[in-house]
């Protein structure tokens, strides 16, 4: 078995190989046979990839213990589920995790578009096996997942109880597709910068990778924030540790991109900017592998360390070194083709959009890296906690909140502010309203600020598809939902983008809510004691003590009062699984009363069932979770196939705001 | 710059005009300036109030740190036999050492999952003048025997 997985992926380094060279001999010779081989050799990879998988995973079914990898990983007495969660809950499994998604995104992103930029996807191709050709060096050489055990145990140690949640189920995965499906919109990118072709044609096909790398990422950075409110007990879901960080460095670069796109497809600007957040993109996502492997900056999160971080960094080097020559030595042909007309106008507020973005990012690259930095020049380490990070992107987040609302209102090339001022006026007229009332009511000039903007954002959706939707009906007499619907199909990047906005509005409001106003008290109980909270009384009903299958489960019932109503039994446990007792995992209890999460979590107990319990009231989060699905609905809109749309819009000049802008 | 070629509002510009034309508004160079400009003044302000010294407790009673009251991280083992008793109101006294130097700390908040002797800790706090960190923040490294793809602890 563990032959057949190795020899699978020796196969596929190989055919990486091949499919290089033919990639570039047919292009270069023009041989469209090689071209088509190089393709090919790309889903050829993928399957010997998924060969490989199938061995490891049958591997963990069957309870194959003589594989290392399984044995380190999993025990008899794991739910299936798990078992399968534990491929790629180590170093060697997300390797091949890795390749494998971006193997299957890469073999669809070339075969369907070779047709179409027959001179763009043979270098894409090479590029692309050159790093899947890296990755399966690792599988084969450095970090193979088919490592055997000399006498195989009886019980494999099982997996991480960390691991052992629903939502590890999802967030590691659909993170690291996150990483490694940049690399699709990477290959691109330097493929359109080798061949020179840089016209508008790659844009599309560029820029409908990014949003899928994008949208996938963004979805991995999210569920990681679900599971960790969840599961880890400290009361909130991002905590601005390193490892966070790395994160969301490439889907910051990405969201810029995704919006200054849109000014290069109307405009023919931002060229070099456009291309150089395509690679940094990419850059970044195997920089915050490599922060991750290597140990290199000192973390909550806790990886197995490994030699790997050394290939990564010099496979970052190399990356970097690439882009950046690629970048200068095509500078002469990225001459902008336009100029900006005016302050007031769309492309200007992308501008300023994207500059924040990149403030952000390097504020929080800065942060992260500043260990670093400090060690290598004062010889001393310093770090800069949450505060900093607070400090510094949340006023820079709350420009983007605004700019969210006002840039879809500015008019290409140049807005009369009067006009712009007219049709804001109801977005005002709603965030003047929340600050006033915020601020009589609450203070906290900052949240009051920040809840406007994002209202004021909401109501410029709602603006923007009002007149839509009017402009619709009185051209076709549609009722307003039809009106609605027809508008999103009609335009999905646009209308889904702004439902885009809309999902992300919400999550900031929850996160100003949860930030500001979230109480926290840790109190000692006995059985039938009970402690207010805010308007809360929580009642600590019972202790149990119990063991279930794979573990002990120490647990406390608690029930959420207001004024004497019962809002409901909350049970906050400890797991203890078998072989890792020196490492409890945690499950809060949570009751979403109202706007406000109850949040408790049983830190420390007496066997006569005195708990400690740490209490959470968190205003608004449910409305975090809310908001993610709005962005995720947003995202269907936007990738809902839309047939005739695209092609059209490839034809209209650029003014007026009448087709397709983006997610903007 | 906008119209200086005089063909600004026109859609259609002739190759030569394009060019010369750079695409820097000096309205827009402005506002931009003034962006970085906070960014650089939100970092600058920031890094002042949220920096911390990081540093083993070796180190710690080389450097003097701590001493004026400042923030610091101090990294290192717990000493075993160091964890004092304690009722679960009470707050959580020990010992973090390098192998060879020790400092003592107590801290109020949470304690981590697998916080026991010998683990790695790393406590954030101040040190007081009886040369005792009274620690806000205590996070724990976890064993080498957790592996993982993407877990966390805190």
């Amino acid at each position: 078995m563990a032959q057949l997985g190795h020899g699978a992926l020796l196969i596929a380094f190989a055919l990486a190989i091949f499919g290089i060279a033919a990639s570039v001999f047919g292009e270069r010779r023009r041989v469209p046979e090689l071209s088509i081989a190089g393709v090919r050799a790309v889903v050829g990879v993928t399957v010997l990839l998924f060969v490989a998988a199938a061995v490891l995973v049958t591997a963990f079914i069957t309870h194959d213990f003589s594989f290392s990898y399984v044995s380190n990983r999993s025990s008899t007495d794991m739910p299936l589920r798990y078992v399968v969660t534990a491929f790629y809950g180590g170093q060697e499994g997300s390797l091949l995790f890795w390749a494998m998604v971006s193997g299957v995104l890469g073999s669809i992103a070339f075969a369907r578009n070779r047709a179409r930029f027959p001179r763009l996807v043979p270098y894409a191709a090479a590029v692309f096996l050159a790093m899947q050709g890296f990755f399966l060096y690792m599988l084969c050489f450095v970090a193979s997942p088919f490592e055997m055990n000399a006498i195989a145990p009886a019980d494999g140690r099982g997996l991480n109880p960390l691991l052992r949640d629903p939502g590890m189920l999802i967030h590691p995965p659909m993170l690291l597709s996150g990483y490694a499906s940049f690399s699709i919109p990477f290959s691109i990118a330097v493929a359109a910068l080798i061949s020179g072709r840089m016209s508008t044609e790659w844009l599309r096909f560029v820029r409908k990778w990014a949003l899928i790398a994008w949208a996938i990422l963004g979805t991995g950075i999210f569920l990681g924030g679900w599971w960790a409110y969840h599961v880890l007990g400290w009361g909130g879901y991002w905590g601005w540790d390193p490892v966070e960080n790395v994160s969301l460095l490439p889907w910051l670069t990405a969201t810029a991109f995704i919006h200054s796109i849109i000014v290069q497809e109307r405009r023919g600007m931002l060229k070099v900017w456009n291309v150089g957040l395509l690679l940094a993109s990419f850059t970044l996502a195997i920089f915050g592998t490599f922060v991750v492997r290597s140990g290199l900056i000192q973390s909550v999160h806790s990886f197995a360390l490994s030699n790997i971080g050394t290939y990564f960094l010099g496979f970052l080097v190399a990356i970097i070194v690439l882009s950046v020559g690629l970048m200068i030595w095509r500078l002469p042909m990225m001459q902008s083709e336009n100029s900006f007309d005016s302050m007031l106008s769309r492309e200007s507020g992308f501008l300023l959009n994207n500059l924040v973005f990149a403030g952000i990012a390097f504020a929080t690259f800065w942060g992260t890296v500043y260990p670093l930095v400090s060690e290598a020049f004062r010889g001393e380490t310093m770090t800069v906690g949450p505060p900093f990070y607070e400090q510094v992107n949340g006023p820079l987040f709350l420009i983007l909140l605004i700019l969210m609302g006002v840039g879809p209102l500015l008019a290409w090339r140049r807005s009369e502010f009067s006009t712009l001022l007219r049709s804001m006026r109801v977005p005002l007229l709603v965030a003047g309203i929340v600050i006033v009332a915020m601020l009589a009511l609450l203070g906290q000039p900052m949240a009051a600020a920040g809840a406007a903007a994002a209202v004021f954002s909401i109501a410029a959706v709602g603006v923007e598809y009002w007149r839509g939707a009017q402009l619709r009906r009185k051209n076709s007499g549609d009722g307003l939902p039809v009106a609605i619907y027809r508008l999103a199909r009609r335009d999905p990047r646009r209308y889904g983008g702004y439902v885009v906005h809309l999902g992300i509005a919400v999550i900031a409001i929850g996160i100003i809510g949860s930030t500001f106003f979230q109480t926290e008290r840790r109190v000692v109980l006995r059985e039938g004691e009970s402690v207010n909270v805010a308007e809360y009384t929580l009642v600590y009903q019972q202790f149990n003590d119990v063991q279930r299958g794979d573990a002990r489960v120490v647990s406390t019932t608690i029930d959420v009062q207001v004024d004497g109503d019962d809002k409901g039994v909350i049970e906050a446990k400890r797991f203890f699984y078998t072989g890792f007792e020196n490492q409890p995992t945690t499950q809060v209890a949570t009751e979403t009363v109202g706007f406000d999460d109850v949040y408790v979590m049983l830190t420390e107990w007496e066997a006569d069932g005195t708990a400690n319990l740490h209490i959470f009231i968190n205003p608004l989060v449910p409305w975090i979770w809310s908001g993610g699905l709005v962005y995720l609905f947003g995202m269907v809109v936007v990738f809902w196939p839309s047939p005739q749309v695209s092609r059209l819009r490839a034809t209209v000049p650029a003014r007026g705001k009448a087709f397709g802008d983006a997610v903007s | 710059m906008r119209t200086e070629s005089g063909h600004g509002p026109s859609i259609i510009t002739p190759m030569e005009a394009r060019r010369r034309n750079p695409w820097v508004n000096p309205k827009l160079l402005i506002v931009g300036a003034i962006l970085l400009a906070t960014v650089g003044f939100l970092v600058f302000n920031a890094m002042g109030s949220s920096m911390a010294y990081f540093q083993t407790v070796g180190e710690l009673n080389a450097s003097g740190k701590g001493l004026t009251g400042e923030q610091i991280r101090v990294g290192g083992g717990v000493e075993p036999g160091s964890i004092e008793e304690r009722a679960l109101s009470d707050e959580l006294r020990f010992t973090i050492t390098d192998g060879t130097n020790l400092l003592p700390v107590v801290y109020d908040g949470v304690v981590p999952d697998i916080f026991k002797e010998d683990v790695e800790v790393v406590a954030e706090g101040t040190i007081g003048p009886d040369g005792t960190m009274t620690a806000t923040k205590l996070l724990t490294k976890c064993p080498s025997r957790f592996e993982d793809g993407s877990a966390a602890s805190k």
